[in-house]
């Protein structure tokens, strides 16, 4: 693991990672991070630099997040968060990118083929393949604008259409058609609000990718360093049992019983849904109550969805005094986010 | 301060370094076929390393287009040749329609396909061919197999199978089906998937394409109806449009649309699309007869083996589908010519189910391969293309036909087969100056030397006699000159003969003489 032989001569390297820095992406950034326990320190919103007082191994810098695929894949950071979108179009032909973690639960959108509402004809994937043969036939090519044309491309190619051209395109994409400039777009949307605002329409079987924010980290930069290794064992960690606590609620609650043993089997015993008796089972404790002996204190984590049946589940038992709490981290033994991670960590680049 | 010295600059992943001894064993096989396609009177043709990406995309196809080298350079969409063919048919097209045909035609240079990396498969690759354009018919498919042939007798390999096929029988069954062309050409181009991973693996990738035949292949009981929910829709709409004159439907759509306020304004034509939308409305589900398609193509597969027996088969299969059987005729035909050839019938085996990756093909198509289980490699591979030059704009339709060699590959059919290329030797005689005053005269001693023929290098860095020697010994340098001071007085050289270690004074002339016939010795001797 870490370096820790002669203390003298080990100075690490500081982490450097890279955020972005302004927009929804920014703030939802900022939140999670403060809920892992990793407040990020910007002394002002023009600040390019920052840090992370609970770990001061870190140095944050703050870029558009276009760029921060660029800042990680050329070796000037060692990790970044940007979106899924971004890391798969810029991604194409570079090795030396690693996906930390690819779900981190925010700046969810999805790229998607969008016609003009006025292509009566087009509602599928099989309709705009054939419409590339109709123009190919005419002599014309579609032309589809896009900010993606590596990931457009790739996945028309795919699904073994060929015959388009991709036009590049810097903002207001869904004005392209109307605008006369192209065809059609793939574009990314959330809401499809715009979509329809400019009168496209997606079509069935033409979402290309899923995308939320996510983790990435250089290659090289990881594996060749132990200390950085260790920070985003850190930073993964933390991240990780905390989206992962989101699923879960924490009841405790008072239940009559004449022993923890009996309280303990009739709530294993009697459930009718798996789950609602806690991740392994319930945690039962004695309650040192003044008039009545025999109250018992169960604690167990269910999944926020089950969180009424257990909380009948309970009262069915003899519970009362219901608390639910949301836990802030779920750990498990072991990180399955760091384990896959190395693996896509030691693939040859 | 000391240099700084960088990191190293990687050489680009999947391509190579061709170091002189290879080079000079990659030139000596490019020769032998050259002497090859000359006999039978093919002269060679260079064409460009880029085109325009359109020039692949119109006819090669959707199989090869995710491998271009595919780049946009100012403006212009342009790529890499991936292979050579459409540049000789586009070649041809600009600069050779008024010649007499037909026209004999060979190339060698490099190919680009963004492949995955792996054993023996190159991003950039070495490809010889020849292409036979103006000429259909049986001898001239006969004389393409039979000079690739040839071409792989005089450099000597011998364990090598040639496999014959015919485009024609698959194409005219998927013609019948009336298939939508994309279906078309993703079952042309999966023969190959078909027949080594079997029906599922191709129905499999059929699903992520054409998500219809998902639901069909989970369960084939379902009437088309319940498959693909668009046909109840459009059922519905063609018996609706069924007894409408084409142009009442039309207007009727129009209406239809006009009423519902939607605008059919933009970049394209309202006509083009109320066209299609009927068009689309009327076209049937294509699951069924995609999946009669995959069963007439594993069958086609199964014709495997020997040609007379393999031709019945096939006759009988295509007499119980209804179709012609033109290119078993043709086949045949093939055959009958290349036995005139000389060429080794056991070495000649048909296979129906071969369909090549490229769609330009027409006619009879094969492939050569050497070796077999986990050594076998395909090392050659054409067909005839009738309709290229049409498709490239040709002023009239063109039939054509044509191979090309892997060169990468056959040199390792060469080299599982034990055929050690022998490198010719580089360099003749090493002429050392003894000393810093002696260098001018030795310059014009070498000189003197090479202009009568020889190979001849020069001691360029000072060094002692004794490390020329040793030198001369590693490189293989036959004869090593020595000039000092005496020697340039006397207008002389000193010749040592490296492997006798025999030393003579002697005029320049007459130690180039001695040279010489020392020289035509030991190629004789080999």
């Amino acid at each position: 693991m870490t370096n820790d032989k002669s203390p003298m001569t080990n100075h690490q390297s500081p982490v450097r990672l890279a955020l972005p820095s302004k927009g929804a992406l920014e703030r939802s950034t900022s939140s999670l991070l403060s809920a892992c326990g990793m407040s990020v320190f910007r002394p002002s919103d023009r600040q390019y630099f920052g840090s992370i007082p609970s770990l001061p191994q870190i140095n944050v810098l703050f870029q558009r997040a276009a760029d921060i695929f660029t800042k990680v894949e050329e070796g000037s950071v060692d990790l970044g968060i940007t979106g899924y979108d971004v890391v798969c179009e810029e991604g194409v032909g570079h090795d030396n990118v690693v996906v930390i973690h690819d779900r981190l639960g925010y700046g969810k959108c999805e790229l998607v083929l969008a016609v003009p509402e006025s292509w009566v004809d087009v509602s599928s994937i099989e309709d705009l393949a054939e419409l590339t043969l109709l123009f190919k036939e005419k002599g014309k090519n579609l032309r589809i604008a896009t900010k993606y044309p590596n990931l457009t491309r790739d996945w028309l190619y795919e699904k073994l259409i060929v015959n388009f051209s991709l036009v590049s395109v810097q903002g207001a994409m869904e004005a392209a058609p109307s605008m006369g400039y192209a065809d059609m777009i793939a574009d990314v949307t959330s809401t499809g609000t715009t979509l329809r605002e400019n009168r496209l329409k997606r079509i069935t079987g033409g979402t290309l990718l899923k995308s939320q924010a996510c983790l990435i980290g250089n290659k090289r930069l990881l594996q060749d360093d132990p200390t950085k290794l260790d920070t985003t064992k850190t930073i993964l960690e933390l991240i990780e049992a905390n989206l992962n606590a989101k699923k879960y609620v924490s009841i405790t609650a008072n239940v009559r019983g004449k022993s923890a043993d009996e309280v303990g089997n009739y709530l294993v015993n009697h459930s009718e849904l798996s789950g609602l008796t806690g991740l392994r089972g319930p945690t039962i404790a004695k309650v040192y109550s003044k008039e009545d002996k025999d109250w018992y204190a169960v604690t167990i984590v269910v999944e926020q969805n089950m969180l009424l049946a257990a909380v009948n589940h309970l009262r069915k038992a003899g519970g009362s005094d219901m608390t639910i709490t949301s836990p802030d981290y779920v750990f498990g033994s072991q990180s399955q986010n760091y384990q896959v991670f190395l693996e896509r960590l030691k693939e040859d680049s | 301060m000391t240099k700084m010295r960088t990191t190293k600059i990687e050489r680009v992943r999947g391509v190579n370094d061709v170091l002189p001894d290879d080079y000079a064993i990659t030139k000596q096989l490019e020769n032998t076929l050259r002497q090859c396609f000359q006999s039978f009177g093919y002269r060679p043709i260079d064409v460009p390393l880029i085109e325009y990406t359109e020039l692949y995309l119109r006819k090669s196809g959707e199989e090869i287009a995710p491998r271009l080298y595919d780049f946009i350079y100012r403006n212009r969409r342009l790529c890499l040749r991936p292979e050579f063919t459409a540049s000789v048919v586009r070649a041809y097209v600009d600069n050779l329609q008024g010649v007499p045909q037909p026209i004999r035609l060979y190339y060698a240079g490099s190919a680009f396909r963004y492949e995955r990396p792996q054993k023996e498969r190159y991003r950039q690759f070495n490809q010889m061919g020849i292409e036979l354009i103006g000429a259909t018919g049986a001898m001239a498919d006969a004389e393409i197999i039979a000079i690739a042939s040839q071409g792989l007798n005089r450099l000597g390999l011998s364990g090598y199978r040639i496999v014959l096929g015919h485009i024609g029988v698959i194409s005219k069954f998927l013609d019948n089906l009336q298939l939508e062309s994309r279906l078309r050409s993703f079952l042309l181009t999966n023969m190959e998937i078909l027949r080594k991973d079997g029906k599922s693996a191709v129905e499999q990738r059929l699903c992520d394409i054409y998500p219809a035949f998902a639901l069909y292949t989970s369960n084939p009981q379902l009437s088309p109806e319940q498959t693909n929910p668009e046909t109840v829709h459009s059922q519905r709409l063609s018996q609706l449009f069924q007894g409408m004159a084409e142009s009442d439907a039309q207007t009727t759509i129009l209406d239809l649309l006009d009423s519902m306020n939607i605008e059919l304004a933009g970049n394209r034509d309202a006509q083009e699309i109320v066209d299609r939308l009927l068009t689309k409305i009327k076209r049937q589900d294509q699951t069924e007869r995609v999946s009669k398609a995959l069963e007439f193509m594993s069958q086609l597969g199964q014709l495997v083996g020997e040609p007379t027996e393999v031709l019945k088969e096939a006759q009988t299969l295509l007499c119980s589908h209804g179709i012609d059987d033109a290119g078993l005729e043709q086949l045949r035909e093939i055959i009958k010519t290349l036995e005139f050839y000389n060429l080794d019938s056991s070495q000649i085996s048909l296979d129906l189910g071969l369909s090549r990756g490229l769609q330009y093909y027409t006619g009879m198509i094969f492939e050569i391969y050497h070796g077999a289980g986990k050594q076998e490699r395909q090392i050659c591979g054409g067909g005839r293309y009738d309709d290229l030059v049409g498709t490239f704009g040709g002023r009239q339709d063109t039939p054509a036909t044509g191979f090309s060699y892997g060169m990468e590959r056959l040199r390792l059919a060469l080299e599982a087969e034990g055929k050690v290329w022998q490198v010719q030797r580089q360099m003749d005689a090493l002429v050392v100056p003894v000393s810093q005053d002696d260098a001018g005269y030795a310059i014009g001693v070498a000189q003197q030397l090479r202009q009568i023929g020889l190979a001849v290098a020069m001691d360029l860095r000072g060094k002692s006699v004794s490390s020329n020697f040793q030198y001369a010994n590693k490189q293989g340098i036959p004869y090593t000159i020595l000039v000092g001071s005496e020697e340039r007085q006397a207008s002389n050289v000193v010749l040592k003969q490296m492997d006798s270690g025999e030393q003579q004074q002697l005029t320049v002339s007459d130690a180039a003489k001695h040279i010489h016939d020392g020289l035509k010795r030991m190629t004789n001797d080999q």
